[in-house]
């Protein structure tokens, strides 16, 4: 009986923690009664929407592209280089990856402004490549590779991005695919950068859409949000599997 | 022989270098450098008097009432957030790791709010808190959104655990609460440590829920932190007090965070 | 696996869903407006009576007769949600007698704007129309 009780109490604060998703996607068919009319004002009445919608997928997706090619091979030189220093270049990603957002945004703003990238695409998508949360994450987990077998693929071949490939990849699988699934959400989540760097509204993210939706006309606050989470949790639910695999720190 | 294999070698670490050429440019030239620059402009006087105030900036940020309100609201949720995120985490993956039902489907309901964008969440928090005046509905959404990344971290640490760990215990005859205090979390407590530190971090990140809950630059006081002081002096532009506070908040997470890996570090030898 | 699979259609299903919408949310919003007709009020001469006995010969701008008894919309431009959108406002204007086809507008804060000729179902002040011949 008692066994029965904490089953029932655990399955019930695993429900507390959707409970803001499903109502979400619950407030948004209701305008005083259930209704289909915030989603027809959103849809329908409200295209800036969609050119936000596509700005943060082309951001989050360019982002975290890029961001593996630029942190993939890097954290390899970390791991498998012998350079004198490269523990003090970590601990300086490391101390970079946790510092707090506010502190890396001035840097970024003055060099951004120094190169006239501000209110451009580029301007938010370059800071945002070199962020050290790739780095660090791809690092600690090529601690644990089979490094008899790089030192093998060495001798058949010379050519670092041949191993990278074909030997790395291939152990990386779940990292890889964990730390492009929480660039993603981190960068699709991205509030500040847009927020302070760009000016344009044809430029700004849906994470801006969504501060501004109340100067917008009609209900559209809860059905642009269920289309907000809709890609992250997709990508998640896909890769459950990985991302629970793929971190360690 | 030995000369060849020295060869490669110096060779391999070329390449190793170049590998890491992109990242480590793009580092320097978009945090580094212009990180430089901060702390220049947060020890000279203004934009058009360069000479150096030294300290005179730094005195200013920290004798302002609203820094002051800032920090201590800043320090608080370090003190009460964190613990009770920590706390919850450990048991939802105590009962994750070691109790008997199907965990799967459920392990996916903790950690999808990590992912979740806060824009998009934020709204139905408004709705659910929108009669309650204090602090509690953003620490509820930090936790909320914290909770999943410590759980992934905890549950990988005690489903490491070796089972025959506990074969002696269970002989003695001590029940599962008190197996769990004196070895469950004494085996895994350089991971709850790190949890922890990570928490912390996190918890300097939480501008981000909390200007998407209350939706203003201008909070009510309780809820002002520290990145809401440097966000608003940002849209001012007002460069000396941002750099100053800047360089402040980098002193005070890098010692947060050396204490917190040096803590863990001699705890692990 | 089998869950994955009801996924990976929930994806597609959502992604052809954005695309839809992206590429036709402007055709479904212009088709679920009511259609109107607008037409631009010319200046005519009309014989309108000034008080006293006299007569005067004035320019003024002349609506069809047959509008003489109908609420008069005019169409005008509003921003709305970041885009110009065309909207009816209800005007109360003065009318003078009619002459021949043509009616004059006598009052002074009518500047020509577009008149709605017709419209698919009666308006309401205030509502966004979609109209046809446009500039």
């Amino acid at each position: 009986m008692k066994k029965y009780l904490l089953k029932f109490l655990f399955l019930m604060s695993a429900l507390l923690f959707i409970l803001p998703i499903l109502s979400t996607i619950g407030m948004s068919f209701w305008q005083e009664k259930l209704s289909l009319q915030p989603w027809i004002d959103l849809l329908l009445d409200t295209p800036v929407f969609y050119k936000m919608f596509w700005n943060s997928m082309f951001y989050a997706s360019v982002i975290t592209i890029l961001e593996l090619c630029v942190a993939t091979p890097c954290a390899f030189g970390l791991v498998t280089s012998k350079i004198r220093g490269k523990k003090i270049i970590f601990m300086i990603y490391l101390i970079l990856m946790m510092m707090p957002l506010q502190v890396t945004l001035l840097p970024n703003y003055i060099g951004l402004r120094e190169m006239g990238l501000l209110n451009t695409r580029a301007g938010i998508i370059f800071p945002m490549i070199f962020s050290a949360f790739g780095i660090v994450v791809l690092h600690q987990y090529m601690l644990n590779l089979d490094e008899a077998q790089i030192e093998a693929a060495r001798l058949e071949t010379d050519s670092v991005i041949k191993i990278l490939m074909y030997v790395v990849a291939p152990q990386m699988k779940a990292c890889i695919i964990a730390t492009s699934v929480f660039l993603f959400a981190e960068c699709f989540n991205m509030l500040e950068q847009p927020m302070l760097f760009l000016k344009e509204e044809r430029l700004q993210n849906l994470t801006v859409f969504m501060m501004n939706a109340s100067g917008y006309e009609g209900n559209v606050l809860f059905p642009a949000s269920v289309i907000f989470l809709i890609p992250v949790s997709i990508l998640y639910l896909y890769f459950n599997d990985a991302l629970e695999k793929g971190i360690k720190l | 022989m030995n000369k060849k294999r020295k060869k490669i070698r110096l060779s391999w670490n070329k390449k190793c270098c170049i590998c890491m050429f992109p990242a480590i440019i793009g580092t320097l030239v978009f945090s580094l450098i212009p990180f430089i620059r901060v702390v220049y402009y947060s020890g000279i006087k203004n934009q058009f008097d360069t000479s150096f105030a030294l300290f005179s900036n730094y005195e200013r940020v920290w004798k302002n009432e609203y820094f002051r309100i800032a920090f201590k609201n800043s320090v608080q949720l370090i003190l009460i957030c964190v613990p009770i995120l920590v706390v919850i985490a450990i048991l939802i993956s105590l009962i994750l790791v070691f109790g008997k039902m199907q965990k799967r489907r459920i392990q996916i309901a903790f950690i999808l709010p990590m992912v979740i964008p806060t824009a998009g969440i934020a709204v139905i928090w408004r709705q659910f808190f929108s009669e309650i005046d204090n602090i509690i509905p953003v620490y509820l959404l930090f936790i909320w959104k914290n909770v999943g990344i410590c759980i992934i971290l905890l549950t990988a640490a005690f489903a490491s655990i070796q089972k025959d760990v506990y074969e002696a215990a269970y002989l003695e005859g001590a029940n599962s609460v008190r197996r769990h205090i004196y070895m469950t979390l004494p085996i895994s407590a350089p991971t709850i440590f790190f949890t922890t530190l990570l928490s912390i971090v996190n918890s300097f990140r939480i501008f981000k829920e909390s200007y998407l809950y209350y939706g203003t630059n201008y909070p009510p006081d309780y809820g002002y932190t520290l990145q809401y002081y440097m966000n608003n002096h940002f849209l001012k532009l007002n460069y000396q007090n941002l750099s100053a506070s800047a360089v402040f908040s980098t002193l005070f997470a890098g010692i947060v965070i050396a204490a917190g890996m040096s803590f863990i570090r001699r705890f692990q030898n | 696996m089998r869950e994955k699979k009801g996924l990976l259609f929930f994806t597609l299903f959502f992604w052809l869903f954005m695309i839809f919408f992206t590429l036709f949310s402007n055709n479904l919003h212009n088709c679920m407006l009511t259609k109107a007709e607008i037409y631009y009020p010319k200046m005519r001469m009309f014989y309108l009576k000034d008080g006293t006995d006299n007569e005067v010969r004035q320019k003024c701008y002349a609506i069809p007769a047959w509008m003489e008894d109908c609420d008069l919309f005019i169409a005008q431009t509003e921003e709305k949600n970041g885009q110009e959108r065309i909207f009816a406002r209800n005007i109360q204007v003065k009318l003078g007698e009619k002459e021949g086809l043509f009616c004059p507008i006598i009052s002074n804060d009518y500047f020509g704007e577009p008149l709605i000729l017709r419209s698919e179902n009666v308006l309401s002040d205030g509502e966004e129309i979609y109209v046809k011949n446009w500039r």
